[in-house]
């Protein structure tokens, strides 16, 4: 219930910002004069799988099976350690409520966002592969690339420390994601990431999600750390509101 | 015993790779360039630089392979602060007696209630005088900054002709609205909500804050910053600091995430 309130109130307030709600503007994807989709603009998770529990956004006919070593780390994630909660990035392929936008020079690609700690992750599209050793970090190591009109972003060198949802499923070092970016029409971007972490589960799973566009809408300025008040009043296991 | 040779041992390799590579770079290991004896030597073993680049359009280009690092300064209006090269040039501060009280209080205490020990933004102009590097990417419309430091936040200042909005938010960044000046970025940023100091030493700016900075690229290695602080919230008049900041090839940004493991601020008790 608690829970509810708190996601309620994030939503309602990233929100906030936009004017309110419009029919999404009609019509396919703008092209850019290379003749390529454009995807710049400002986006909105769509799915609340990509906040609440990603088994929710699981491609037909697939399957979230963990190891024994997976179940044991999901079963002692208590609400209050969910780095989400505490000011932390979110990693991949998780967003929170959030708009985020996309901004683009020649090699690369950065991802802007307004929660997420109001950080950004940057893709690298210069050919380069992934280093033999990468630092472990929030973002990972991103290299993409495009096919036909859709970017695929390849990345490996994860920390093992944010979960994919509020239910607290985890991963090991050993995560590697593939993201697959289309924007199916003027007012959808859709995203197909496969997880796939021998260290947790048995095989890889892949979830599909949409975001929406948010038309004539700018990021806000959202300091998460600025007046962080709810971890003291979560209590419990990590779970769904 | 043993287990000091080991260790000698173990570090070793890495001592003798480190010298190595100060010999060819010496200032390869120092992160912002405080002392001018290092950035000479630094320079002596580089190419020369060029001149400013300039993107097809005719706009100055602040970008390329590569990343800015601006020279540390810890009080953006002193020469030297706690020994060390601060910003380029000493400035009177005409502090208003209540924002004097502020500082002095800042100083006596430490800092210990700066805002970027507990991983807030820093915000601005301190973004130009911190020992991180970031980036400017440019587009017709925008420049964005990506920053390493702090929670490895970004920043929009839009050059798109918009103007500010009637009643702003107050931000930590403001509200920043941009054009060029020739070879000069001019960026105007009101909208300020009174928490950011304006450096380590502990400067203040409240909500009344009128920001104006201007980055000028001199050559192909140097960003020549200055901001002008407009404050009547706590300065009796306009005043004006300038840093150096410099142009790192192939340098990229790593993520730094200031909130991952601080365990700082506890230990700062202003004693």
């Amino acid at each position: 219930m608690m829970r509810s309130a708190v996601l309620s109130s994030l939503i309602a307030f990233a929100a906030s910002a936009q004017p309110p709600a419009a029919t999404p503007p009609p019509g396919p994807a703008p092209r850019l004069a290379s003749g390529r989709v454009d995807f710049s603009g400002v986006w909105r998770p769509g799915d609340i799988f990509l906040i609440e529990d990603i088994s929710l956004g699981l491609k037909k006919g697939d399957s979230i099976e963990l190891t024994p070593a997976g179940e044991a780390v999901m079963k002692r994630h208590q609400s209050k350690d969910d780095p989400e909660t505490n000011c932390l990035p979110t990693g991949v392929p998780r967003h929170a409520p959030y708009p985020w936008k996309i901004v683009e020079t020649p090699d690369y690609i950065y991802f802007l966002f307004e929660g997420n700690i109001h950080s950004y992750r940057q893709i690298f599209m210069d050919g380069r592969k992934h280093p033999a050793d990468p630092n472990p970090t929030w973002y990972g190591h991103s290299v993409g690339h495009w096919e036909k009109d859709t970017l695929v972003i390849d990345t490996v060198g994860y920390n093992d420390l944010f979960w994919f949802d509020f239910v607290g499923h985890p991963h090991t070092e050993q995560l590697h994601t593939v993201e697959r970016y289309t924007r199916s029409s003027r007012s959808t971007l859709t995203e197909e990431v496969t997880i796939d972490d021998p260290g947790t589960y048995k095989h890889p799973f892949t979830v599909v999600a949409s975001h929406r566009l948010l038309p004539g809408d700018e990021l806000m300025e959202y300091i998460c750390q600025e007046n962080n008040r709810d971890v003291r009043h979560l209590v419990g296991p990590a779970g769904r509101p | 015993m043993w287990q000091g040779i080991a260790l000698l041992v173990l570090t070793l390799p890495t001592l003798l790779a480190q010298q190595q590579q100060l010999a060819k770079d010496p200032g390869a290991f120092d992160p912002g360039a405080p002392d001018p004896a290092v950035t000479e030597r630094r320079r002596a073993t580089q190419s020369p630089a060029a001149p400013t680049p300039h993107l097809p359009d005719g706009r100055p280009d602040f970008g390329g392979k590569g990343a800015w690092f601006p020279g540390f300064a810890g009080n953006i209006a002193e020469l030297k602060w706690k020994g060390v090269k601060s910003a380029d040039k000493q400035v009177e501060v005409p502090f208003l007696p209540e924002s004097l009280s502020v500082f002095n209080y800042r100083v006596e205490t430490i800092g210990k209630d700066d805002p970027e020990a507990r991983c807030l933004p820093v915000g601005v102009p301190r973004y130009m005088f911190d020992p991180y590097a970031f980036q400017m990417l440019q587009f017709p419309d925008k420049v964005v900054f990506l920053f390493e430091g702090d929670n490895y936040p970004w920043r929009i200042v839009w050059t798109d002709g918009r103007k500010h909005p009637k009643d702003v938010n107050p931000t930590w960044m403001g509200d920043a609205t941009g054009h060029y000046e020739g070879d000069t970025l001019v960026v105007d940023v009101v909208g300020f909500n009174g928490q950011s100091w304006l450096d380590q030493a502990g400067h203040e700016q409240t909500t009344r804050a009128h920001i104006v900075e201007r980055y000028t690229r001199t050559d192909s290695r140097t960003l020549k910053y200055e901001v002008t602080i407009d404050d009547p919230g706590a300065y009796s008049k306009p005043w004006v600091a300038t840093n150096t900041v410099y142009w790192r090839p192939g340098l990229e940004l790593a993520e730094y995430v200031c909130n991952e493991n601080e365990k700082s601020s506890v230990h700062m008790i202003g004693k």
